[in-house]
């Protein structure tokens, strides 16, 4: 049924240029923003993940009014609860389903997209796991704890021909495409030097003891292929600040200023030749997550990026490009250059233009319509965050890694670093093949 | 039949209790941090200052935090007589009287006390608290605060100029001399060494009573200093009470603090803080200290270069709740060797010794497994499939076979 339905998609995107804002007596244009939208037009969604970065993505897709979850799973269930409440809310109705296990929301229900809002270390598993059902995806950034998992979702996103959305929506805000475009139509000339600067990270529990796992969390699950751990107290959020689940905010961060680094200078589909820096974490305490870190890439044409916390760099949060003719510096809610005219250049007809998106969830749904690439691939995904996780590497390793971005290996063959490319699975749980 | 059984079971407990297996000594004296408002990184500092102290190995430690800026402090309330030594790390709002009486009667009763840096910043407006930190500096000291105290040939200079208490120039390395390098605290330390980049407090002025510098540096006028040998550790006689005050150990924005990291900076503060609760330090002096011409940095708070025996320790009696530096601390080092096949070997040495040993902590042996197992060479294998034979690290053991790959 959903093939069809797939089907019957594809011939009213090539129909209709562009969604119709208003309803029209025909049933089959109504999709569209501030009408009603019947049921049978509406994009179906299930979430697997509904905490507050699921939720807040739920909420984006909610306001486009022509999406329809219909279930969510979460191992938590007052967060599946809060999920299933909002969409109840939005729909009018008691109809959505909640699960516990994504093995059975995927056996059982037959959804158009999946929203996958995870902690990074499942990432890999469930994304392949959904796309192998066809389900087009909107999957949270950072693609993957480890570059193996990375490009086993982008196989598994190809093999399946699916839609896939990294969460990267700085893509889709005005700033950033405008620096990014000007960058790559040479309006700071020749690009050699380019620093990303990232939040500090620095918070510390200390040592907690075991704590009993709260009522109605499956905390086995929760763990999946991790380390099998006792629960101490962090579940969710603070996740992000232990090596098990996530690099910090590094790792958290590279799908954003990483990312726009990337898309200026027209490296969605490559990543760097040496990586080196340092990394310390809290002297003490189980968040053992980069706090401090400063590495430096080196790309094929002789470019170089360097990735630090925001507060050791000139400019401070964000993305700068060098260029010989000046420099462009992109951040939340800033644009700035070395010379304002810069700014003020449009770009011609006939110069590179990138891809323009307004809302990051709309341009999800449009090419689940459309079947048209996104504007954060898979592809583009795994290779933003693959420059934190070879940092990561490189911080671990404390040597400088050679790295072959075509085949996705070390040159020199490192066998410390190429051990650390992926991080084995705890059973029953098995790589994506 | 039945009270034999209970007696012999309470007798075998009390034997394992005092059957102490890991040998370690246990920390005698108690330290009470207080701190909360600061106008440096408290929230960093405080934590610096409770692993300074812990790795004395001295000292346990307490802390209390006070209410915020603003907020109601009546509840305030600390009774300081459990606690050998006091270290402050507070200046801000004003403590409750009771409080303050507290803290006034415990020094005289013959307490200790720390004033670290900053504390010495504090309630300008309390005579006892000026007393009892001997030199102060902002927040209105002048004149009527007491004489600036500074060397000046060789000998202590009391100056009762007037003009405002306390400044400092830029941040730098600066040479700490000793003036008095027999007394407990600094003596077999080198009379002269190049302390970390710090502020370096100049113009301290108060009523300086039965006070006594044991140190000093010059504040370099090049650096924006006075051009005055400023003191830099002195003690303080009130009632029975000892206090040392350390002006060093700046504690700014950033995530870890260089000034704070100074071996010598770090040894002073231990040694001092032993000599304020006892009035006698037993502490040795460390092998690897700061020299006239270089800094020494110890990013753990203890010379993990040249001895890790403490380590070795920590890392074999982990249990799950305690301290985890012990292995961010081979983490550090295994990535700062790499390439140095000594090193790694004698590292290697180590994780492997550990594992095999029926003495170590499963908790250590499951951490080995897991974080440095990317770093086995083949005399690892062997072990790892040892461990796997024990349902207890069986998943570890594992994850380590599946990270060494074939």
């Amino acid at each position: 049924m959903q093939t069809k339905r797939r089907q019957f998609l594809k011939r009213i995107g090539t129909a209709t240029v562009g969604l119709s804002l208003f309803p029209t007596i025909v049933k089959a244009s109504a999709l569209g923003r501030g009408g009603h939208v019947a049921p049978s037009d509406r994009i179906t969604m299930i979430l697997i993940g509904s905490g507050s970065q699921g939720r807040s993505d739920l909420n984006n897709f909610l306001n486009l009014n022509n999406v329809q979850p219909i279930a969510v799973c979460d191992i938590d269930d007052s967060q599946a609860a809060k999920a299933k409440k909002m969409i109840d809310n939005k729909m009018g109705n008691n109809d959505c389903r909640v699960y516990k296990d994504f093995r059975e929301i995927l056996e059982k229900e037959k959804p158009d997209t999946a929203l996958l809002a995870l902690p990074d270390h499942w990432h890999s598993l469930i994304a392949c796991a959904v796309a192998n059902k066809k389900i087009d995806i909107y999957g949270e950034k950072p693609m993957a704890r480890s570059i193996v998992e990375g490009r086993a979702i982008v196989n598994a996103v190809e093999r399946n021909n699916i839609i896939w959305q990294t969460g990267s929506w700085q893509r889709s805000v005005n700033n950033f495409r405008q620096a990014a475009e000007l960058t790559r139509n040479g309006r700071i000339g020749k690009i050699d030097y380019v620093e990303v600067g990232l939040p500090n990270g620095g918070i510390n529990i200390g040592n907690p003891p075991v704590q009993p796992v709260p009522e109605g969390v499956d905390w086995d699950m929760w763990l999946g292929p991790a380390p099998k751990v006792p629960f101490r107290g962090v579940l969710h959020w603070d996740w992000r600040w232990m090596m098990d689940y996530s690099g910090g905010q590094m790792t958290d961060w590279a799908g954003h200023h990483i990312d726009i680094a990337h898309w200026g200078l027209g490296f969605d589909h490559t990543g760097p030749i040496s990586i080196e820096g340092t990394g310390r974490p809290n002297n003490d305490g189980i968040f053992n997550v980069p706090v401090e870190y400063d590495f430096i890439c080196e790309y094929a044409n002789g470019l170089k990026i360097r990735v630090a916390n925001a507060s050791k760099l000139k400019h401070g949060m964000g993305t700068v490009w060098n260029g010989s003719d000046g420099w462009i510096h992109v951040g939340r809610g800033k644009l700035e250059a070395s010379d304002e005219n810069i700014l003020k250049e449009k770009i011609g007809k006939n110069e590179i233009q990138l891809y323009k998106s307004t809302n990051h969830w709309k341009n999800f749904i449009d090419c689940v319509v459309s079947r048209k690439e996104t504007i954060a691939p898979a592809e583009t995904g795994h290779r933003s965050i693959s420059v934190a996780l070879l940092g990561e590497i490189a911080m671990i390793t404390g040597e400088k890694l050679h790295w072959d971005p075509v085949n996705e290996k070390f040159t020199d063959n490192n066998v410390y670093a190429t051990r650390l490319l992926k991080k084995p699975y705890r059973a029953p749980w098995k790589y994506p093949a | 039949m039945r009270n034999i059984k209970r007696i012999l079971t309470i007798l075998f407990i009390a034997v394992a209790v005092l059957m102490d297996t890991s040998c370690t000594q246990k920390p005698e004296l108690k330290a009470l941090i207080v701190t909360g408002q600061n106008n440096h990184n408290w929230q960093s500092s405080h934590i610096f200052l409770n692993s300074i102290l812990k790795k004395s190995g001295i000292f346990t430690v307490d802390t209390k935090i006070s209410p915020k800026k603003g907020k109601d402090m009546s509840g305030f309330v600390v009774d300081f007589t459990p606690y050998d030594v006091i270290v402050l790390d507070y200046n801000g709002d004003e403590w409750p009287e009771q409080t303050k009486t507290n803290f006034v009667n415990y020094v005289k009763n013959g307490g200790g006390v720390v004033v670290y840096h900053a504390a010495d910043n504090a309630f300008p407006d309390w005579p006892e608290y000026n007393e009892i930190i001997g030199l102060g500096g902002w927040y209105g000291r002048n004149e009527s605060s007491g004489p600036y105290v500074y060397i000046a040939d060789g000998k202590v200079v009391r100056d009762n100029s007037p003009g405002q208490g306390g400044s400092h120039g830029a941040q730098h390395e600066f040479l700490i001399e000793a003036l008095q390098p027999n007394h407990p605290i600094l003596k077999g330390l080198p009379e002269k060494w190049l302390h970390a980049k710090d502020e370096l407090y100049s113009e301290l002025r108060g009523p300086a009573k039965n006070m006594e510098i044991l140190a000093y540096a010059y504040a370099d006028k090049k650096y924006k200093g006075d051009g005055r040998n400023e003191p830099m550790l002195m003690t303080i006689r009130y009632g029975k009470g000892r206090v040392f005050h350390t002006a060093m150990g700046h504690c700014g924005g950033g995530l870890f603090a260089p000034a704070m990291e100074g071996a010598g900076f770090v040894v002073t503060l231990q040694r001092g803080a032993e000599w304020a609760a006892t009035g006698k330090v037993t502490q040795k002096v460390p092998a690897y200290f700061p020299t006239e011409t270089k800094s020494l940095t110890w990013e753990f708070f203890e010379d993990i270069d040249h001895d890790l025996t403490s380590v070795i320790n920590r890392m074999k009696n982990y249990d799950i709740g305690k301290s985890y530096d012990c292995f961010n601390i081979l983490k550090k080092l295994v990535s700062e060797n790499t390439g140095n096949s000594e090193k790694l070997k004698q590292y290697n040495t180590i994780i492997l010794d550990l594992l095999k040993s029926d003495d170590t902590s499963i908790e250590c042996k499951k951490i080995l497994c897991k974080d440095f197992s990317w770093m086995a060479n083949d005399s690892y294998r062997t072990v790892y499939d040892m461990l796997k034979k024990n349902p207890e690290l069986a998943d570890e053991a594992q994850y380590a076979l599946d990270r060494m790959g074939n």
